[in-house]
């Protein structure tokens, strides 16, 4: 049976999903919170396997509330349920340890199969499923970490940093061309189309430090 | 006497039409005549003219002169419209008149010269400064032809008397050329005041807050353009709080019909040759190999170079500073005609831009408030549309969901209408997304227009997990960021269209530039678009096919939209960077 808790502050979207979660035989849900503070309780009292965590909460929001779980080493594998994140949430969400991210507005059956995909011990990253070497996307074939210099490992913790171009050029004191230009390679050696994938990437493999 | 004629430049600014000002200073001198006259008949009745045997004509000329002046007076005050030929009429007749009267009356030593003062006034009052020497011209060559018909004395039958003194006949003409002289220089400075405040006050009337900035900046350009006779005049602006810098330029090539004016990111070579020192304007002229400037700050000398003019391909050029609040810039008039009075011309110009540009400043202020309220507003609408309906109808369909799984024992017409509903709401979500997207403000320019165009399809890939790519080989590109805006927005809607109707698995995006045009593709592997082939946007139109908001955003950048709906369907979208230029009746 996969426990679960919701968070959401949208008390019909809170009720529509509990319903949902609740009439399938392998989830019972444990609690519903409608802040991050009230999250962060449920869960402690709970101990669910799963928390859905909503992005935009007042009060505390998912961010916060996912940097008190990390801070506290909670074993709660975490879902940010939202209805918009952009690459910088995302990664910043990967980093605090969430285990998946789904949209609000998937269909109900790649919804509970992120769910149970998460349960399982698998990320799931917007309606894809992470495999053990990371996303699956593109051909599959990927170089292996060390073939990234010295200065690409630099990069790539920097963009795990959720650092800008700009702010990696003025961090390393080289322009922003060149900046893109070793992307350019990293993306090639490592066959990542973004720098959502790279971060994945790079926090799945533990690279430079991640 | 030639009647006094305003340039082209002048005419636009149309002083006549102000109060119908000529009109007005007819009567003016008019009332002056009659009160001259008057005191003339008043004097000549205490006092007799001398010689006694003309001094019964003197009066009854200078009756007439008075009957005249009156009655001219009453005609100007009951009339609205002055015919264009009295002024000089008036003028050349009463200057003979006077002549008449000061030849019965000791010729050049007559009392009546005085009024040969008052047409010299009256000249300066009327004309400009060259009307006034003339009208001098003329009254000294009368009073020299006095003195030498009194010197001769003519066999004309009429016996000229007077005392006859050369130191006073030299005396008296130096007093009549110093008087016009002056006279028409005060003329001339008040008229060229007066003209430039009219032109300050027909630019001011022209700019409306609440109008387009890009059309006041051409208003006020296109004015002052015509002032110089210019077809070509560029604006460079940076401004110091982004340092960012645009250029706009207009050109009437063609006259009005070809009016044309081009929004655009500076290029990096511009922003070098612009930003020198400039607080007052300067005209620069290539001679030979050298280039001649008139400034009015001499630490201008040599602030432009031969190699800049060449770079506009003119031989001459105005340049103006542009110095209000956030604005470093310069105005660029490629090709000028100035007066023989430049620097005059440059002062007048310096006046109009220090009255101007602030207004113009203004309107750029309020649109850009106008357009942050607009912007705050439509995102309160899409926020209440995220938070509120958006995730309502998400819970919604989930709980159809549960329903219909719940009831096994449901007749299938009831689980298929359960099944349609919930595919409505999905339906409804993705619309108000698709709405959402729209309300929210785009703002993008050339230099991340790249960039966000890549985010944009990332984050479409992410949130419909629909495979998609983007692809770019635009390096420079040099587009207004209203065209840009726009590019972001048509690559928004593709993708929404491509979402909501394609059925499409795959989706490639790509971006090439070139120094002539901006090309974007955007492909997919779906249904197309209901025919088989390529339709360019006329065919499109024609046959009512293809996605008409996205043909309409396209055509308003001036780009092309070529369609071809074979195998999924492939959106060809073309902007030439010549094809930004937008016609003045399109912009207003």
């Amino acid at each position: 049976m996969i426990t679960i808790v919701i968070a959401d502050d949208h008390p019909i979207f809170r009720d529509g999903i509990q319903r949902l979660l609740a009439s399938q035989s392998d989830m019972a849900v444990l609690g519903a919170a409608r802040d991050g503070v009230e999250a962060l309780e449920t869960t402690r009292r709970a101990q669910p396997q799963i928390l859905l965590l909503d992005l935009k909460m007042a009060g505390m929001n998912g961010i916060q509330a996912l940097q008190e779980l990390h801070r506290s080493k909670s074993s709660v594998s975490v879902i940010l349920l939202t209805a918009e994140i952009n690459d910088l949430q995302m990664m910043e969400a990967l980093r605090l340890g969430a285990k998946g991210v789904l949209m609000k507005d998937v269909d109900t059956a790649a919804l509970l199969d992120g769910i149970r995909s998460v349960a399982a011990g698998e990320r799931w990253i917007v309606n894809r499923r992470e495999s053990s070497s990371g996303l699956q996307v593109g051909n599959g074939k990927r170089s292996v970490p060390s073939d990234l210099t010295k200065r690409e490992m630099q990069i790539v913790a920097a963009v795990v940093a959720c650092l800008s171009n700009r702010m990696i050029a003025e961090e390393f004191k080289i322009s922003e061309d060149t900046v893109k230009h070793h992307l350019s390679n990293i993306f090639y050696k490592l066959n990542v189309s973004s720098r959502l994938e790279l971060a994945v990437y790079a926090l799945h493999h533990k690279l430079a430090g991640c | 006497m030639s009647k006094p004629t305003l340039g082209s430049a002048e005419a636009a600014f149309s002083i006549e039409s102000f109060l119908n000002q000529p009109l007005r200073t007819e009567r003016l001198i008019a009332a002056a005549r009659v009160s001259l006259a008057l005191v003339f008949l008043l004097a000549l009745l205490i006092d007799p003219s001398e010689p006694a045997q003309y001094a019964r004509l003197v009066l009854s000329l200078t009756l007439v002169y008075f009957v005249l002046s009156a009655g001219l007076l009453v005609w100007l005050k009951l009339h609205d419209h002055l015919p264009a030929a009295l002024p000089i009429w008036v003028q050349a007749s009463e200057m003979i008149w006077i002549a008449a009267l000061s030849m019965f009356s000791n010729g050049p030593a007559s009392p009546f010269l005085i009024a040969f003062i008052f047409t010299i006034f009256a000249s300066a009052y009327r004309w400009r400064l060259k009307d006034t020497l003339l009208a001098g011209a003329v009254a000294v060559f009368l009073v020299l032809g006095e003195a030498i018909a009194l010197l001769t004395r003519p066999g004309l039958g009429i016996e000229l008397q007077g005392h006859f003194k050369l130191n006073r006949l030299l005396m008296r003409v130096f007093y009549l050329i110093l008087t016009a002289g002056f006279a028409g220089l005060l003329s001339e400075s008040q008229k060229r005041l007066s003209l430039s405040s009219m032109r300050v006050t027909d630019l001011l009337a022209g700019i409306d807050l609440k109008g387009r900035f890009s059309s006041t900046l051409q208003h006020v350009m296109q004015q002052v353009s015509s002032h110089f006779e210019v077809e070509d005049s560029v604006l460079w602006i940076e401004q110091v709080s982004s340092g960012r810098a645009f250029v706009f330029e207009v050109s009437r090539h063609g006259g009005e019909k070809g009016l044309s004016a081009l929004w655009r990111e500076s290029s990096p070579r511009m922003k070098e040759d612009l930003r020198f020192e400039l607080n007052a304007p300067l005209l620069a002229q290539t001679l030979g190999a050298s280039v001649v400037t008139t400034y009015l700050d001499p630490a201008h000398k040599g602030a432009v170079t031969l190699a800049f003019l060449q770079r506009y391909g003119v031989t001459s050029m105005i340049v103006a500073p542009v110095n209000v609040e956030d604005w470093r810039g310069k105005l660029l008039f490629l090709a000028p005609r100035l007066s023989s009075e430049t620097r005059m011309e440059l002062r007048s110009l310096k006046d109009i831009l220090d009255h101007t540009l602030p207004a113009v400043f203004n309107v750029y202020l309020s649109r850009k408030l106008h357009a942050r309220a607009t912007a705050m507003e439509r995102t309160r609408v899409a926020r209440e549309l995220h938070d509120g309906s958006i995730q309502s109808l998400i819970s919604l369909g989930m709980q159809i969901d549960v329903i219909r799984k719940n009831s096994g024992g449901i007749g299938p017409e009831l689980a298929a209408d359960l099944e349609r509903i919930q595919g409505l709401v999905r339906q409804e979500v993705l619309n108000l997304r698709a709405l959402m997207t729209n309300l929210q403000t785009v703002e993008v320019d050339s230099a991340d227009l790249v960039e966000f165009v890549a985010h944009l399809v990332e984050q479409w890939k992410r949130e419909t997990g629909i495979e998609a790519g983007f692809y770019s080989q635009a390096d420079e590109i040099f587009l207004p960021p209203r065209t840009c805006r726009e590019i972001a927005r048509i690559v928004q809607e593709a993708l929404t269209n491509i979402r909501k109707h394609s059925g499409a698995r795959q989706v490639a995006v790509r971006m090439l530039s070139s120094s002539e045009r901006l090309e974007l593709v955007i492909q997919d592997d779906g249904c197309g678009f209901g025919f088989q082939g390529r339709l360019d946007q006329q065919e499109l139109r024609r046959h009512r096919k293809g996605p008409a908001i996205l043909s309409e955003r396209v055509r308003s950048i001036g780009g092309t939209l070529v369609i071809d709906s074979s195998l999924g369907a492939r959106l060809e979208i073309t902007i030439p960077y010549i094809a930004q230029k937008q016609t003045m009746a399109a912009q207003v």
